[in-house]
């Protein structure tokens, strides 16, 4: 195509260290203004991908390529990043990964200065840029203090202020928390108006770009599987969901109704489906009662009542942090019983970590109390190990000792087990994990996945009852949140008592009997995830959180659909039983 | 920890001063204490002093640092005074009575001589950091002609200890809540387990120095190149006379001392003794 602004030419790359094909035989063409969403599971080439179309592939790392990378008319091959930077602007999965400024004006004109631009443009781009991504108020501020939301909104501001025609974001959200996640987006969304602008855009979170690309492309083992308008993209989901990605769930509700009734429109649009929902349903309301005729559509189970005794208890705790001006923790008081699996959820800095450092004992509460099992835990305490295990976002982190055996005895060496004990427990633990043939290995020599199943063999050796999860899904694709959230489910039903710290609404009204949000150092809210989608979108957004698009279709529709529905498959049965309803009305 | 900061707005004389002249000067200041002897580096740490109480910047801001400088400055007088480097070259001059320890001249002097060091420049440090936003700070080099990544790196660095630190104190969270003891009684098993959190912090810094350095690559960064913006205003007339008087001044003083290093003499003010 003689008007790509990029073009991938049977393109291939291997990394010197690694003999498998990163990317095989790739061949991709982004027109100008086009906006193309990449994805696919992770580890599948995406960001190599995108790596390619910067030319930081292959100039920065070692590898061997085949085929060529045609950005506006250069080779990569021979074109240095730097030469491509005045059409070319990339935004990285982290923002902390490349903000290098102290302040904010200063990144945004980062790129411009480079570009050699006049200074005088170098200050017009820099307010133009934080005029379009609404950001004018962080012009001051320094870098260091902003949430994470509110950098990669920077990191955006940065990269528009080079006036790129070919824009890549690589996972722009990931990091983020809900609300960051909808404004980065807004942001995007409105970068559509500028027709000159060319946007390739690569998540693992296919719902939350579905409505944002015009077309996609799925990477799958390094290959392009699927190439596509996002239409017709959206009409495969079975091989979506062989492709280990999360189905939009606009798409997947109207898959639904579709099969019903042929006329149903197949789109993944949101309005579209509103519109349709709408239109076809009677709107007289058809919640009510109490709500008996609706219980049909309750796939997801109610949680078991918790009927164990209390094993942790906040009572008033609070925790400021020393200079800090006001207390990350504030009156907090919970009760979790023996086996409940509750989730954690807030915005950045709402008090989800300090939360979960004042029930480990790391820090001790400036006010009030907080016991494990009808005590204090302390950091002293020789048998903390055996009360509490925390599994911690990035399992390397946690893996220090030189051997599989003895980073999982290491806990039990710490309770001051007996040697025969010891050793009995690590061989049970190392079989149950599948870890048994690498007892001798170091750590860091293990394969990501074995040392993730490393990290929990060690926490889960000393058998403690309580378990914290620390963000374990972020970054990772469907298919592996899944993985987790089975592995933590089958815990929970051994007996512990899960605390699950994340950022994912849509993973864990699915999966927990018990939400806590918290924000500004409170819980906000205690109850169940039905309870908690029924709250309502806008009550939702001022507890910083956005429910999944199944709910809020249910909210938003005039026909008063149950507003606690959980999954695409509830709204779906919902959305039957109205139709029927409907139906008898209309005559 | 969130940020480095140490400065305080008051638009004071000194906060006006243009940054490239207080690097300058704050240099120039840091060699010439290193260098003069005591009996100059009195007034020196007098002015020095005048300067921060002109700058307006409350104590209460800097006085973790003095607080911190304290014990070395007292520990060493005591130590020189009782354990000069040469007892036998040194006078006595009283003793200290409950112990019976004999008072040395000589060590005293050098006490004093260091405490004047040290002490000067923590305060021409202070000035600098209280009355210096560290983004100027950070443009200063460049914008008194050294390459541009002087300043890229010296804002990178201060840009990224609190990331740094940050991680540092999350793997210690980690390692605590395995049963790690950081505390125990002996010294040398607490360093070990320090160390091994080392190992961790430099693999994944080395990989994000490669992910910087793509990110920078890709937004135009070259060693060759420098960026066209000067964020800082133009000196006054009056501020670059500063600065080159300054700048001068300290020469002057270098020469002059390296001249008494390699002609030894009976010099004014004790100019030839260290």
């Amino acid at each position: 195509m003689a008007s790509s602004v990029l073009r991938y030419d049977r393109f291939s790359w291997r990394f010197e260290t690694n003999r498998a094909w990163v990317l095989d035989d790739v061949s991709l063409d982004v027109g100008p203004g086009e906006i193309v969403g990449v994805v696919g599971r992770s580890g599948c080439g995406k960001s190599t991908l995108l790596l390619a179309a910067t030319g930081i592939v292959p100039h920065s790392y070692v590898g061997r390529s085949k085929g060529a990378v045609v950005t506006f008319g250069r080779d990569t091959a021979q074109a240095r990043p730097a030469d491509l930077c005045d059409r070319v602007a990339m935004v990285f999965q982290s923002p902390d990964d490349q903000i290098s400024q102290l302040n904010v004006w200063r990144e945004v004109g980062f790129g411009p200065a480079n570009q050699r631009q006049p200074p005088d443009e170098v200050r017009r781009r820099i307010d133009e840029a934080l005029e379009l991504v609404g950001i004018g108020d962080l012009r001051e501020r320094e870098t260091n203090a902003l949430s994470g939301g509110q950098k990669q909104k920077v990191a955006l501001a940065a990269a528009l202020a080079m006036h790129p025609r070919l824009l890549i974001l690589d996972e722009p959200t990931t990091d983020l928390d809900p609300v960051s996640r909808q404004e980065v987006l807004a942001v995007v969304e409105r970068l559509r108006d500028r027709h000159d602008l060319a946007i390739v855009v690569v998540s693992h979170e296919v719902d939350l770009i579905s409505g944002l690309a015009e077309r996609f492309a799925l990477v799958d083992g390094g290959r392009i599987a699927h190439d596509e308008s996002a239409d017709r993209f959206f009409l495969d989901l079975p091989a979506l969901r062989e492709a280990g990605l999360e189905l939009p769930q606009v798409a997947e509700l109207n898959a639904l109704l579709h099969d019903d009734d042929p006329s149903w429109p197949r789109t993944h649009r949101y309005a579209d489906t509103l519109r349709a929902l709408d239109e076809r349903l009677a709107t007289r309301p058809l919640r009510g009662g109490d709500g008996t005729a609706w219980r049909a559509y309750r796939v997801v189970p109610d949680p078991p009542a918790p009927l164990g005794p209390p094993l942790i208890e906040l009572d008033r705790a609070s925790f400021t942090y020393p200079m800090a001006p006001r207390p990350a923790i504030e009156d907090v008081s919970l009760t979790i019983r023996q086996g409940e699996f509750v989730a954690v959820i807030g915005a950045n800095g709402s008090g989800k970590t300090t939360l979960t450092k004042l029930i480990l004992g790391l820090v001790e509460p400036t006010l009030g109390r907080v016991l494990v099992g009808g005590r204090p835990l302390r950091k002293k305490d020789p048998d903390r190990v055996g009360r509490v295990g925390y599994v911690f976002q990035n399992p390397d982190e946690m893996l220090f000792n030189p051997t599989v055996a003895e980073e999982v005895e290491f806990g039990l060496k710490v309770r001051g087990d007996p040697k025969p004990q010891r050793d009995a427990r690590v061989a049970e633990v190392l079989e149950q994990l599948e870890l048994a043939g690498l007892r001798n290995r170091h750590p860091l020599a293990l394969s990501k996945g074995q040392r993730q199943r490393l990290a929990y063999a060690a926490v889960l050796a000393p058998d403690p009852p309580v378990l914290i999860f620390d963000e374990p899904t972020t970054g990772l694709d469907y298919g592996s949140c899944e993985a987790i959230m089975a592995a933590v489910e089958e815990l929970n039903r051994a007996g512990r008592t899960i605390l699950f710290v994340t950022h994912d609404i849509n993973l864990v009204i699915r999966h927990a009997h018990r939400i806590v949000v918290m924000g500004g150092g409170r819980v906000q809210f205690d109850g169940t995830p039905r309870a908690l989608m029924a709250l309502g979108p806008d009550r939702l957004a001022d507890l910083r959180l956005v429910p999944p698009a199944a709910n809020l279709l249910a909210h938003r529709a005039r026909a008063g659909l149950p507003g606690d529905v959980l999954t695409p498959l509830e709204l779906y049965l919902a959305v039957r039983h109205a139709l029927r309803a409907s139906a008898v009305a209309a005559p | 920890m969130r940020r480095v900061r140490l400065f305080y707005p008051t638009g004071s004389w000194l906060h006006r001063l243009h940054p490239s002249t207080k690097l300058v000067v704050f240099t120039a200041c840091i060699l010439v204490l290193a260098v003069l002897p005591w009996r100059l580096n009195g007034p020196l740490v007098l002015l020095l002093i005048a300067g921060l109480a002109s700058s307006r910047v409350p104590f209460a801001h800097y006085a973790l640092i003095v607080i911190l400088s304290l014990p070395v400055m007292v520990i060493s007088p005591v130590l020189n005074m009782f354990w000069p480097p040469d007892p036998a070259t040194n006078h006595v001059i009283g003793v200290f009575a409950p112990l019976g320890w004999p008072i040395y001249a000589e060590g005293l002097r050098v006490g004093v001589d260091r405490d004047l060091w040290i002490g000067g420049s923590m305060l021409v440090t202070i000035i600098l950091l209280t009355t210096t936003d560290l983004p100027d700070l950070a443009d200063a080099p460049t914008y008194l002609g050294l390459p541009h990544v002087v300043g890229f790196t010296f804002a990178a660095t201060l840009r990224y200890i609190p990331e740094v630190s940050n991680f540092l104190l999350t793997l210690y969270d980690v390692q605590e809540s395995r049963g790690v003891d950081f505390y125990t009684s002996n010294p040398i098993v607490n360093f070990a387990r320090r160390t091994n959190i080392l190992i961790p912090v430099l693999v994944f810094q080395l990989s994000r120095a490669s992910r910087m350095s793509n990110a920078m690559e890709s937004r135009g960064f070259q060693i060759r190149h420098t960026p066209t913006l000067y964020a800082l205003r133009p000196m006054t007339g009056a501020e670059r006379a500063w600065m080159w008087a300054v700048a001068a001044v300290t020469l002057v003083l270098l020469a002059l001392r390296i001249y008494t290093v390699f002609v030894p003499g009976d010099y004014p003010l004790e100019f030839g003794t260290f």
